[in-house]
C-alpha cells in the first residue's frame, strides 16, 4: 500500500466518496479512520491522518514499520510505499466503536415504516465500553457525550402510530407530500421514511400552504424551529420554521385566482438545511437498518438487536 | 538510513509491559499505559523531551530506548506509589463530590508529586489527598478581586495612563517597499519550514530571520502607519479584508477597563487579569503592584509582548490565521499558502467534513437554526484564533518562557483548541435539548 498526499493530508486506503450516511468515521488521536457502511467488519479503515504528531498510536494498527515509513518519509508529496501490517482483532474493535457512533446518527428511526427507535442509553452503554478499550486511541475530547443507561423495559421503544390532524379538506387546492434529505436535520426527530413531509395549500381568502412533517415518537425539542423553506415557480423561496407539533404556514404572495391556476406539482417543499441526497441512498440505509436486525456480528451492539426475531 | 528506528509510543508501551509497571491506574486493559499516563505523567514528569532533547522525536533508536529503559526504571517505585495515590486522590473527588475538570489530567501529576514528596501513601494519607484537593480546586482566583479593586483603583489609572502617555511611541517612519518585501519573504520561509518536524532548527532559524529582519520595528511601525496588516496579508498572497488586529490602525494603547475584542484591543484589566492566571499557573509569587506596573510596560512593547521570538510568532500567526476557513466559505480559492498554514488548514476541512459525516453540520451549514451564531463565528475562525495566539504569547511573555522551539506545537495547538470548543459549541445545540 501507499501512503498518499490528499488534500494536503497523508492518508492510507481509499477513502469512501459516499453521502454521510454510508460512512461510519471514528475520530482517533491525529487521525481520521472511515469505512462504508456496509464494509465487512474487519475491513481496514482508510486512515487520513491529520497530526502525525497525535497519532502516536498507528504502529498498532498497522504495525511499526508502517508507522515509522510515514514519520520518515521524503518531504515532498510523493507517495510512500508501504508493507502494511494490519492488526485485525483492533480493526474490528475500532470499527465496532465507529459503528457505534453511526447507529447513534444515522439510524433511520420510522415509526411509519416500522423501524424502531433504538434504545439510546443502552447503545451509549455498550459503546462506552467499546471506546474504553480503545483509550489510547480514540480521542476523548471528540467524543459525543455518552450518556449510558442501563437496560431500560423495552416497551419504551415500540412503534406506536404518528399522525397528525390535517388541515380542514373541504378548502384545501392541492395537497401533495415532500421528500427530506437526512443531511438537512438532526437525527431522530423527523420519521426516516420516505415523504415525510405533507402540505395542503388553501386559497380562501389568502394563499396558504401548510406543512405537517411526521416525527418520531419522541422527536424532542429539536423539532421545533427548523428550517422550512416554500417555493412555487418561478416565484421566489419563502422561509419559516417548524412549530412544536411540527407544522407550519407560511403565506404565498399570490393571488387566490394565480393559486388555482397554479401548477402545484411544481411546488418546493424544502424542511431543514438544503442538501442534495437520493432517495435510493436512504432507501438503502433503511434496508440496512432492517438486516441489522436480524444478523449479530463481530460488531453488533445488544442495543440493535430486535427481540422479535 | 538507520534501520531500528521505532515510534517513541511503542517503545513507551514495551517497556511499561517489559517492567510490569505495577500502576493499574496508569493502564489500560490491553497492559499499555492510558494516553493521559504518558501526557500528563511520564512526558512531563519522567521522561522529560525538554531536558532529554532525544527524547523528544516521535521515532528513537535503540541508544534513545535504552536511555528511556534507564529512566523508568528509575522512576518505577514513584509511578507505582502515584498510582496509589491516584486512586485515593479520585476517591476523595468523589467523596467530596467533585466534578470539575478531568481526574486523570487534573490529579496525575499530583499523584506523582504525592510519590516524589511523600513515598508510598502513609498514616498520613488522608491528610494529604485533602490538602492536594484543595489546593487544585480553589474556587476561582484568590486575589483576582483584590488586583481588579487595585486596576479600577484611580490612582493606578492615573499611574498608568501616564507611563503610557510617556512610552507609546508612533514616530516610526513607514516601512520601505525593500522593508517590505523582506517582511513577507521572511513571513513565508519561516511558516514554509515551521511545517517539517525533522526541520525543528530550521524553523527556529527562520524565526530569528523574522526577529532580525524586523518584527519588533514592524510592531512599532503598525502605530504610525495604517495598513500594514492588510498590506503584507496582500503581499504574501493570503488577501483576507476582514482582518483586523485591533480596531485601530493605526494602532492605539490599549483600553483600560471593560473588554476588548480584538487581540491588541485587549484591555488593561484583561491583560492583568490574564497576568495573575499565568502566575497561579506556575506556582509563581508576585504582588498585586507589581503585576499592575509589568503589564503597563508590556503594553507598550511591539505587540504587546517584551519577547521579540513571541513578537515574530504573532506576526506569524496574523499570516497563518489569514489562511484558515474551516468551512471554507471565507477565503477566495485557489490560493497558496504556506506549507504549515496549509496543513492546519487541510486538517480543519477534513474536521469540518467530519462534523458533516457525524450530521453535526449540514454540508458545513447549520444544521439547526440555533447553531447560526456559532456557524457564523467558525466562518470568522481568525477571530477566536488570534485571541487565543495573543493570550498564549502574553502568558509566555509574563514568565519568560521561551517560545522559539515550540512555534510549530503552538499553533497547531491553537488550532485544535479553537476548533474543539466550537465544535462542542455546535454539539452542545443539539445534545443539551436532546438529553
Amino acid at each position: 500500500m501507499n501512503w498518499q498526499r490528499r488534500l494536503g493530508l497523508w492518508t492510507l486506503g481509499s477513502i469512501p466518496d459516499a453521502p454521510a450516511p454510508l460512512v461510519q468515521v471514528l475520530e482517533a488521536r491525529g487521525a481520521v479512520l472511515e469505512w462504508p457502511v456496509d464494509a465487512p467488519v474487519d475491513q481496514p479503515p482508510a486512515i487520513t491522518v491529520t497530526d502525525p504528531a497525535e497519532a502516536d498510536w498507528l504502529w498498532q494498527l498497522i504495525g511499526e514499520p508502517a508507522h515509522v515509513a510515514l514519520l520518515t518519509g521524503p518531504a515532498g508529496d510523493d507517495p510512500i510505499a508501504v508493507s502494511v501490517a494490519w492488526q485485525h482483532p483492533l480493526i474490528v474493535l475500532l470499527r465496532k466503536a465507529a459503528h457505534g457512533l453511526w447507529l447513534r446518527t444515522w439510524w433511520p428511526t420510522s415509526p411509519r415504516d416500522g423501524i424502531a427507535a433504538l434504545p439510546a442509553g443502552e447503545l451509549d452503554a455498550e459503546l462506552a465500553e467499546v471506546v474504553a478499550e480503545v483509550d489510547d486511541i480514540v480521542d476523548d475530547e471528540l467524543l459525543p457525550r455518552l450518556t449510558p443507561q442501563p437496560v431500560a423495559t423495552r416497551a419504551d421503544y415500540a412503534l406506536a402510530a404518528s399522525g397528525r390532524a390535517s388541515a380542514p379538506a373541504d378548502r384545501v387546492i392541492a395537497s401533495g407530500t415532500a421528500a427530506m434529505a437526512w443531511q438537512g436535520v438532526p437525527g431522530g426527530v423527523i420519521d426516516a421514511g420516505e415523504q415525510p413531509v405533507r402540505w395542503t395549500v388553501d386559497a380562501a381568502p389568502r394563499v396558504v400552504v401548510r406543512i405537517m412533517v411526521h416525527t418520531t415518537n419522541e422527536p424532542g425539542p429539536l423539532l421545533a424551529g427548523l428550517a422550512v423553506s416554500v417555493r412555487l415557480p418561478p416565484g421566489e423561496a419563502v422561509s419559516t420554521v417548524l412549530d412544536a407539533a411540527g407544522t407550519a404556514e407560511v403565506e404565498l404572495p399570490i393571488s387566490a385566482a394565480e393559486a388555482w391556476a397554479a401548477d402545484w406539482d411544481s411546488l418546493q417543499v424544502v424542511v431543514g438545511t438544503e442538501v442534495a441526497e437520493e432517495a435510493g441512498m436512504r432507501a438503502r440505509v433503511r434496508d440496512l437498518a432492517r438486516g441489522r436486525r436480524r444478523i449479530i456480528d463481530a460488531i453488533s451492539y445488544r442495543a440493535e438487536a430486535d427481540d422479535d426475531y | 538510513m538507520t534501520v531500528d528506528l521505532r515510534p517513541r509510543s511503542a517503545v513507551i508501551a514495551d517497556l511499561w509491559s517489559q517492567l510490569a509497571i505495577d500502576a493499574p491506574a496508569f493502564t489500560n486493559k490491553a497492559g499499555r499505559p492510558l494516553a493521559r499516563t504518558t501526557k500528563c505523567l511520564l512526558d512531563p514528569l519522567v521522561i522529560r523531551p525538554r531536558v532529554n532533547r532525544n527524547l523528544a522525536r516521535a521515532l528513537l533508536d535503540a541508544d534513545d530506548a535504552a536511555h528511556l529503559h534507564d529512566l523508568l526504571v528509575e522512576a518505577r517505585t514513584r509511578i507505582e506509589d502515584a498510582g496509589r495515590w491516584f486512586v485515593l486522590l479520585r476517591e476523595h473527588r468523589r467523596r467530596l463530590g467533585i466534578t470539575e475538570g478531568n481526574p486523570q489530567e487534573l490529579y496525575f501529576p499530583r499523584a506523582f508529586e504525592l510519590a516524589v514528596t511523600a513515598g508510598a501513601p502513609g498514616p498520613d494519607a488522608d491528610e494529604r489527598c485533602a490538602e492536594t484537593l484543595a489546593e487544585v480546586h480553589e474556587r476561582g482566583l484568590p486575589g483576582l478581586d483584590g488586583l481588579a479593586a487595585l486596576v479600577a483603583a484611580d490612582d493606578t489609572r492615573g499611574q498608568v495612563c501616564r507611563i503610557w502617555t510617556e512610552t507609546w511611541t508612533a514616530d516610526q517612519p513607514a516601512p520601505d517597499e525593500a522593508e517590505l518585501s523582506t517582511w513577507a519573504e521572511r513571513i513565508t520561509t519561516a511558516l514554509d519550514r515551521a511545517v517539517d518536524p525533522t526541520g525543528r532548527a530550521g524553523h527556529e532559524a527562520a524565526l530569528a530571520g523574522l526577529i532580525d529582519a524586523g518584527a519588533p520595528r514592524l510592531g512599532l511601525a503598525m502605530r504610525a502607519t495604517p495598513g500594514l496588516p492588510a498590506e503584507l496579508l496582500g503581499r504574501v498572497g493570503l488577501p483576507r479584508p476582514g482582518l483586523r488586529i485591533s480596531h485601530h490602525d493605526p494602532l492605539q494603547p490599549p483600553g483600560y477597563l471593560g473588554r476588548g475584542e480584538l487581540p491588541l484591543d485587549r484591555t488593561f484589566e484583561q491583560r492583568t487579569r490574564g497576568a495573575l492566571r499565568r502566575y497561579r499557573e506556575v506556582d509563581a509569587t508576585i504582588s498585586g503592584p507589581e503585576i499592575i506596573e509589568d503589564e503597563a510596560e508590556r503594553a507598550m512593547a511591539p505587540f504587546g509582548l517584551f519577547a521579540p521570538d513571541g513578537q515574530a510568532l504573532f506576526v506569524l500567526g496574523v499570516v497563518a490565521a489569514a489562511g484558515l476557513d474551516p468551512l471554507g466559505v471565507q477565503v477566495v480559492e485557489p490560493i497558496t499558502r504556506p506549507r504549515l498554514v496549509a496543513e492546519l488548514q487541510a486538517r480543519l476541512r477534513k474536521e469540518a467534513y467530519v462534523m458533516h459525516l457525524r450530521r453535526e453540520l449540514a454540508a458545513g451549514r447549520a444544521i439547526h437554526p440555533r447553531q447560526q451564531r456559532v456557524v457564523d463565528e467558525l466562518a470568522e475562525f481568525w477571530r477566536p484564533w488570534l485571541n487565543r495566539l495573543w493570550v498564549r504569547l502574553h502568558g509566555r511573555d509574563v514568565t519568560e518562557t521561551p517560545v522559539d522551539d515550540e512555534a510549530r506545537e503552538l499553533l497547531t495547538g491553537i488550532t485544535r483548541s479553537v476548533m474543539l470548543d466550537h465544535r462542542q459549541q455546535i454539539r452542545d445545540v443539539l445534545e443539551k435539548v436532546a438529553g
